[in-house]
């Protein structure tokens, strides 16, 4: 009997193990090759970094299999192999920030020098930050901001993303009609930060007057919810001429449904280069989309991390630094009615994507 | 103490199930141990306590819906629509909190949200005997979260965690030991105290092994499972609360999967599904397994897709592992 | 003229009633709601729910369950997809096979640990639910396969209709016209009732109920994988998290559609209303200006009550069967 019970156990410790070890390198990674070594050390330095030799920095993106932030994280790996330092990625479970907070307290007890996160809610994780800065842990945010962070790490100025969204519907409606605005989760700030934006710039400009943003609806960046999305405004709203989707999901989801059902409208928005080739370019339902670029959000983060680690920049408002990529960047104010807490750093301007030079871009990410 | 039910047919598998149970604990205890000490070698940074018990406090919230889970599946019943009662409750916390700016009269509210919710559920198993409690519950788990949705539409409710003894609930620590962690342990020896040691108890595990023997010898079934399923909604309501104090922040989709992971705990520490079979204390050592196994994997950065994977193993295999010893004896 | 009384007095018609009267609501509201276009929109988007359901009702008859069908639809798709990705399958038919195969090879797996390992059909289906979906994340590196890496006549086949229904739909009917067969009018359908209804009774009668529920499970398995293909070919990306949570529509659908969760009791007919009426509900409530965030709670409140009036009807039913033997 207790030589079954021995046998059964180690079977289990055995499967658990083996489905460990097997995982170390095929799963936790995201492929590319400055990130391979490091997770297989993720347990020494985390030793070390109790003496203090070397710094170890993390990252969380919002979910498992969100590609845009695992291209961030590329990013995020290769500035840290640039500058001596070991990278974490953990992902959380799933898109709650619940989960977010449990690996933040995971990270914390793993002693690491710095977090950078892509929020998953606003508000929910200030007290997880508040621990870890506690302990004197450098944390900012990037993609999506929340309360706590120290600074936020900004794809673009929200005046710039709005302005650009917004010239777009301007010229692929021909001045005039009904638009729609298919989003991510209702909670997402970033997203609403340029849907605030865009409010007030259409009411700031005359040239903006004919355009009738007939409703905004939410794809949780989820491809079969923003597709789904999408159709119902097809049926809703015959008029409409133009849906915006600020988000690479749901810009993806609203190509590939208008375009599946042969329709005249237009979609505006940002998306992944490689993701959309095929649906970019004249003839199709979009002849141009915005983004940045996203291996540059996660370099950049890195830089943030290690001037504030190195005393470079308190994250305090108006200050400039020059990080360790020779770049030199400004601490821009927060903007709580955009939902932006934290003080800003601003990582470039939305850059056009079409026909001429998508196939390019698409081949880099 | 199980059934009363005495052909000798069920009385044979009974004393072999006995031996199954008493083995299943011993696993489970083994299992805990091993996965402590993975977790000790794996990392010199899991024993820090505060630390471990930051992470404790973060599973401590699913941990408290296992608990009237563990009644519920005892009873040869199911409940999906916990983690909806969760999420309605704490957005209920929400709305009034921020309507009458009392931390109090919102507590009161989403308990009695909680309550009610659990009592609705136990009011239509109970007056509609042929329907599963699976379809109920998968029915008010759509409902709860739509009333939820109704209440909150996009938006989320906030700003309870400016309340200083409010947060406290769940930042507060007597030493490294957070009260959540106190209350669940109170909570759980109560709970434990009630299956194993009182009439109630033993009722329960009557009304799981056979619902019509257990009525027709003198046991008022109905006013039984009643009586369970409105103690997990008002558990569910506690939960509420407490992840109402954790993240200060309420939108309609939180806490969904609660309810598979409570009954997965439940299931690993040996409460059959069917009814009537299952000890406690397992449940416990489950709740803890489980957690710390993630937060041990956790920290060498294993991906919580593959953690998944192995609690998914984990949990086939305990369950198997009555009929596997029989095949290897065979 | 018995017969007809017969029918009509029957669950499927209640049921068929509430569907009837719902569809009316709404077309009073927005009359764009009963064309072509927008039904064939309907079906086209919850065909794979809908096909989905017709597996489940196999499973609950025998007196299962799976709540795994979402996790092995998402790693039959997925795998189906990289394949098709890695140029090892040439055309649509082919990712079609393997999706299905890959999901028969799954099912088959639920189904021995039920039967042999005699593990609670719920608790197996949790346990295999983490694991197949945590597979495909692995597979495929924590990655989506884009629209980009999919074969043109594959993603067509989704857009495209014959006779002016679509080809997603056309499966869809297939499935049920297959299914609606077997389980009226072969030995293989008896046997399934059989072992639902009285599980030891079956035994006895020299049924081979382990088989039956290897049998049952690897069905549905296939019919994941089936759906895999369809869902990915459908929205033209395969993603990890892919129709995460669509068992709770998919046991919903044959729970308005009548079936017992306790076994032995359904039909094919009541499951193709009750998949109908919830893909009715999910979708066209937003056509007739129902604020979306109601929508889930109409939905919890539609499933309730029909599930009540269904144990209503069947009591009733009861008591006049009760009644003629007294006569």
């Amino acid at each position: 009997m207790k030589r079954r019970i021995a046998l059964m156990l180690a079977f289990v410790m055995i499967m658990s193990l083996t489905a460990c070890s097997g995982k170390k390198d095929s799963g936790e990674q995201p492929a590319d090759a400055p990130a391979k070594a490091p997770a297989e050390e993720a347990q020494d330095p985390s030793e070390e970094t109790g003496e203090k030799e070397g710094l170890t920095f993390a990252i969380v993106p919002k979910q498992a299999g969100n590609e845009y932030h695992e291209v961030i994280a590329t990013g995020f790996n290769e500035a840290c192999a640039e500058l001596g330092i070991t990278p974490i990625v953990q992902y959380p479970e799933d898109t709650s920030a619940e989960a977010q907070s449990t690996v933040i307290n995971n990270l914390i007890a793993q002693k690491v020098d710095g977090i950078a996160i892509g929020a998953n809610d606003p508000e929910a994780l200030e007290g997880a930050i508040k621990t870890a800065r506690d302990q004197g842990i450098v944390v900012v945010t990037f993609d999506s901001d929340t309360k706590g962070s120290q600074v936020f790490v900004n794809q673009a100025s929200n005046e710039a993303v709005a302005q650009v969204l917004v010239d777009s519907i301007l010229d692929m409606t021909g001045g005039e009609g009904e638009f729609a605005v298919l989003s991510a989760t209702s909670t997402a700030t970033n997203q609403n930060a340029w849907i605030a934006a865009m409010e007030n710039l259409i009411a700031s400009d005359d040239k903006y007057a004919k355009l009738e943003w007939v409703t905004t609806v939410y794809g949780d960046d989820e491809d079969q919810k923003s597709y789904d999305e999408t159709e119902s405004l097809m049926t809703n709203y015959p008029d409409l001429k133009v849906i915006c989707s600020p988000t690479c999901v749901g810009y993806l989801a609203a190509c590939k449904a208008v375009m599946n059902a042969n329709s005249e409208i237009k979609v505006a928005g940002l998306g992944m280069p490689s993701w959309s080739l095929g649906y970019v370019g004249e003839g199709t339902c979009s002849e141009y989309m915005y983004l940045w670029n996203p291996v540059e959000i996660g370099s950049t983060t890195v830089y943030t991390m290690k001037a504030l680690k190195d005393g470079l920049t308190t994250g305090a408002e108006g200050e400039s630094y020059t990080a360790d990529n020779g770049k030199e960047y400004t601490v821009t104010p927060s903007d709580e009615s955009l939902g932006i807490y934290s003080t800003q750093v601003i990582v470039g301007d939305p850059f056009r994507f079409d026909g001429s030079n998508i196939d390019e871009w698409a081949a880099k990410f | 103490m199980a059934a009363k039910s005495g052909r000798t047919i069920q009385f044979e598998k009974k004393t072999s199930l006995r031996s199954v149970l008493a083995m299943r604990e011993t696993m489970l205890l083994l299992l805990f141990l091993a996965v402590n000490v993975m977790n000790i070698s794996i990392s010199p940074n899991y024993l820090n306590s505060y630390t471990l018990f930051t992470n404790i406090n973060s599973f401590m919230v699913k941990g408290l819906i296992a608990l009237p889970m563990a009644y519920i599946l005892l009873l040869g019943e199911i409940d999906i629509s916990v983690g909806s009662m969760v999420c309605l409750s704490a957005t209920l916390l929400g709305v009034v909190y921020n309507a009458t700016g009392s931390i109090g009269a919102a507590i009161l509210a989403a308990l009695a949200v909680g309550t009610l919710c659990g009592a609705f559920n136990g009011l239509v198993v109970t007056q509609f005997t042929e329907l599963a409690s699976m379809i109920v519950t998968l029915a008010t788990m759509t409902l709860y979260r739509g009333i939820s949705e109704m209440i909150l539409g996009d938006k989320s409710t906030s700003g309870m965690r400016n309340v200083e003894w409010f947060a406290n609930l769940y930042d507060g620590r007597v030493g490294h030991v957070p009260y959540l962690f106190l209350i669940f342990c109170v909570l759980a020896a109560g709970f434990g105290i009630v299956m194993h040691k009182t009439v109630f108890g033993r009722r329960m595990y009557a009304i799981g092994a056979n619902r019509d023997s257990a009525r027709y010898s003198g046991i008022q079934v109905q006013r039984i499972r009643m009586a369970v399923f409105t103690l997990t909604g008002l558990l569910s309501g506690l939960a509420g609360v407490f992840y109402c104090a954790w993240m200060g922040t309420v939108k309609n989709s939180i806490a969904e999967g609660y309810e598979m992971e409570a009954i997965c705990m439940c299931v690993l520490g040996g409460i059959s599904t069917d009814g009537g079979r299952g000890n406690f204390p397992g449940v416990l050592i489950a709740i803890f397994t489980m957690g710390l196994l993630r937060y041990g994997l956790g920290l060498i950065n294993i991906n919580s897709e593959i953690i998944n994977i192995i609690i998914g193993f984990l949990l086939v295999l305990v369950v198997m592992l009555p009929e596997l010893k029989r095949m290897f004896k065979v | 003229m018995h017969k007809m009384k017969k029918l009509l007095q029957s669950r499927e018609a209640s049921l068929l009633l509430v569907l009837v009267l719902l569809c009316l609501v709404i077309q009073m509201r927005n009359s764009s709601f009963l064309t072509a276009n927008v039904i064939n929109s309907i079906l086209k988007n919850y065909s794979y729910t809908m096909t989905l359901s017709v597996g489940m009702l196999m499973v609950l008859l025998i007196g299962g369950i799976d709540i795994s069908v979402g996790a092995t639809l998402a790693f039959s798709g997925m795998t189906a997809s990289l394949l098709m990705r890695s140029g090892i399958l040439t055309n649509g038919f082919a990712v079609f096979a393997a999706s299905t195969l890959i999901g028969t090879l799954c099912g088959l797996i639920t189904g021995l640990v039920i039967s042999k390992g005699k593990v609670i059909p719920i608790i197996a289906t949790l346990g295999i639910r983490y694991i197949y979906r945590g597979m495909s994340y692995l597979i495929s590196d924590f990655k989506s396969v884009n629209a980009s890496s999919m074969l043109p006549d594959y993603k067509d086949f989704a857009q495209s209709s014959t006779l002016g229904i679509n080809h997603l739909v056309w499966i869809t009917l297939c499935v049920y016209a297959v299914f609606f067969v077997v389980l009226r009018w072969t030995r293989l359908g008896r046997r399934i009732y059989a072992v639902g209804s009285n599980p030891s009774a079956a035994v006895v009668s020299g049924i081979p109920a382990d088989r039956i529920k290897i049998f049952v499970y690897t069905v549905m398995g296939s019919i994941c994988g089936l759906c895999g293909s369809m869902y990915v070919s459908y929205y033209a990306s395969a993603q990890n998290n892919m129709a995460m949570g669509i068992e709770m529509d998919v046991i919903a659908s044959c729970v308005v559609g009548g079936v017992a969760l306790s076994g032995g009791r359904g039909s094919i007919a009541g499951v193709l209303i009750g998949s109908v009426t919830i893909a009715v509900i999910s979708k066209s409530l937003s056509l007739v200006g129902i604020n979306p965030f109601w929508q889930q709670a109409l939905k919890g409140a539609i499933i309730l009550f029909a599930i009540v009036v269904n144990v209503i009807v069947q009591r009733n039913m009861d008591r006049r069967v009760l009644e003629r033997r007294e006569v």
